[in-house]
């Protein structure tokens, strides 16, 4: 019987953990970012845009070493939580969430503002007619309608964390039951001659990797059943 | 009633609409990209003006040199769109008691617009004539203190709309509300309004009356769009208190009356008159002129044959087949017309300069 040592099983859990957690952070600040991508004008929207979508394009590397800098020690935002909690989060499990939460950001804006941009002008304007504020009205009609492109992108950007490899590394490095991720672990794994793990890690990345576009696909295309 | 003063600049447009109705049923007329559906979002307070002013009876909506702006959840307007713009994922019941949370009003509406029977589904399992009724209960069970309606039956069938008038002007009626219904049907407006804003380019052109304007455009761009489609010219020849006398530029110069005429015409005005499609007279002896032209041209329609005459212009004209059996009009010969003297209009030439 071939098994998982303790290691890996751990990277699998942590691994899970964390794209969990970024996907509920992504989806809590994502949703007003896409709300008002989508449907209102501001000043610098198109900067806002960009700034979004910048994660999208940057090499992972690049990105983590970016947070690195503002997250370190010396960073602009490490120095604040060195200064309020006497530890910092680099180089611990908190800075693998941030690194997928950064990377996955952008693919759930996508996805959301689309989804909301989707939903008919006019029945946002009915609402407003009727007596409704904007809020009640995201609720009541907004979200009901973009639901399936919501979810649909809460769902990539959960696959997008799961395979966050580029900033993680650089963020949270390479800590046996600290901050080993499936993709670092596999990456340790190779570079240390067993194969064998990378093998399993990769069958239980690539069984997550088919559940999610199984589900995907179940929620894009409503009444087919496979 | 009703005072409306716009202006808004949006790309590549210049919205400019003022107008002021004593009336309660106003139409805004215009054909399409004329900024109609912009100028009732004004009036809902979905666009915001740049500048003016928007009163409905004594609530002031919008007035820019105050700073009011009232947001359109405290307009109280009923708002029905051109694609009714129901909740597709809400039933009939909830789409209606969307803005009321009285059941029992919600239940009396739906009664009134007979939809109690389908209130259990959902908007794409209905037909497009009970879609509209749902987004009429929708809009009346908020108690609305008017009613704006986008081209509401612009994608219905024919013989539904009569039906659809009908209702309306009895809802309208029992609830004693203003509307201002936003149209390029003129029919519509002469069924449901009292008072006609005609625009064109973001612009009021003309307002009125809808039959007084249907007679008495004040221009031939207006004309076109009311549905005038035989323009002639020609030339006062005198002016009296109901009519006047305009010789045409025809090959025999023949003389026409008009009943239908700008106030302050002047004798030896050069003018445009056009005869309307329906001018054939009713009645050779009352108020009718006599012209004679050659046919052009006869096309058969489903109830009527329609001639093209040559009196200078092309001249329109509808008859009816039981006026006009096959063997008394025929192509390429001169033939006697009575015209109605009150289907004729006479109005001046567009002058003023585009600004």
């Amino acid at each position: 019987m071939i098994s998982l040592d303790p290691e890996a099983l751990f990277s699998i859990k942590l691994s899970l953990k964390v794209s969990t957690i970024s996907a509920i952070l992504v989806t809590l600040f994502g949703l007003p970012v896409s709300y008002f991508l989508a449907l209102k004008k501001f000043p610098f929207r198109n900067l806002v845009d960009a700034l979004v979508t910048l994660p999208l394009v940057f090499p992972p590397t690049v990105t983590g070493y970016v947070l690195l800098l503002l997250l370190g020690k010396n960073g602009v935002i490490g120095s604040l939580i060195y200064k309020f909690f006497k530890t910092g989060i680099v180089f611990t499990w908190y800075a693998a969430v941030v690194a997928s939460s950064v990377a996955a950001f952008p693919i759930f804006v996508k996805g959301a503002r689309a989804a909301i941009e989707s939903v008919d002008r006019n029945l946002l304007y009915v609402s407003y007619t009727l007596g409704k504020g904007e809020l009640e009205t995201f609720f009541r009609v907004v979200l009901p309608l973009a639901k399936r492109g919501i979810i649909a992108a809460i769902v990539l950007s959960f696959a997008r964390a799961m395979g966050e490899f580029g900033a993680t590394l650089m963020l949270a490095g390479n800590i046996p039951f600290q901050t080993n991720t499936i993709p670092i672990e596999i990456y340790s794994a190779v570079s240390g001659g067993d194969f064998e793990k990378a093998n399993l890690l990769s069958i239980v990345t690539g069984v997550i990797s088919l559940s999610i576009l199984y589900l995907i696909n179940r929620l894009t295309n409503r009444g087919e059943r496979w | 009633m009703l005072e409306v003063c716009v202006k808004k600049r949006l790309e590549g447009f210049y919205l400019n609409v003022q107008f002021f109705s004593k009336n309660k049923s106003v139409a805004l007329f215009a054909p399409s990209g004329s900024g109609k559906s912009l100028t009732l979002q004004a009036i809902a307070g979905l666009l915001k003006p740049d500048e003016g002013r928007i009163r409905v009876i004594d609530r002031v909506f919008f007035d820019s040199n105050e700073k009011i702006f009232l947001p359109p959840q405290k307009r109280k307007v009923g708002y029905l769109f051109q694609d009714y713009a129901l909740f597709p994922h809400m039933t009939v019941w909830e789409n209606v008691s969307y803005g009321c949370r009285d059941k029992k009003r919600v239940e009396e509406v739906l009664e009134m617009f007979e939809i109690q029977d389908i209130k259990n589904r959902f908007p794409g399992e209905i037909s497009g004539g009970q879609r509209q009724r749902v987004a009429l209960a929708r809009a009346l069970a908020f108690e609305p203190e008017i009613l704006l309606l986008d081209e509401p039956f612009s994608a219905l069938h024919k013989s539904l709309k009569l039906e659809l008038y009908e209702r309306l002007r009895r809802i309208l009626n029992e609830f004693s509300i203003p509307m201002v219904l936003v149209t390029h049907d003129f029919d519509e407006v002469v069924q449901l309004t009292d008072y006609v804003v005609i625009m064109e380019k973001g612009k009021v052109r003309q307002e009125g009356n809808p039959k007084k304007v249907l007679f008495n455009p004040i221009d031939e761009k207006v004309a076109k769009l009311l549905g005038h489609r035989s323009f002639l010219s020609g030339k006062v020849v005198s002016v009296k208190k109901d009519w006047v006398k305009v010789r045409l530029k025809d090959r025999k110069g023949q003389l026409l009356e008009a009943k239908n005429f700008p106030e302050d015409l002047k004798e030896g005005e050069d003018v445009f008159v056009s005869i309307l499609p329906f001018a054939v007279a009713l009645n050779p002896l009352e108020d009718s002129v006599k012209v004679s032209a050659v046919i052009k041209d006869i096309m058969k329609e489903k109830d009527r044959n329609v001639v093209v005459l040559d009196l200078g212009s092309d001249v329109v004209l509808h008859l009816p087949f039981s006026l006009s059996p096959n063997f008394i009009i025929e192509k390429g010969e001169e033939t006697d017309f009575y015209l109605s003297s009150s289907c004729i209009s006479v109005f001046r030439r567009r002058y003023e300069k585009e600004s």
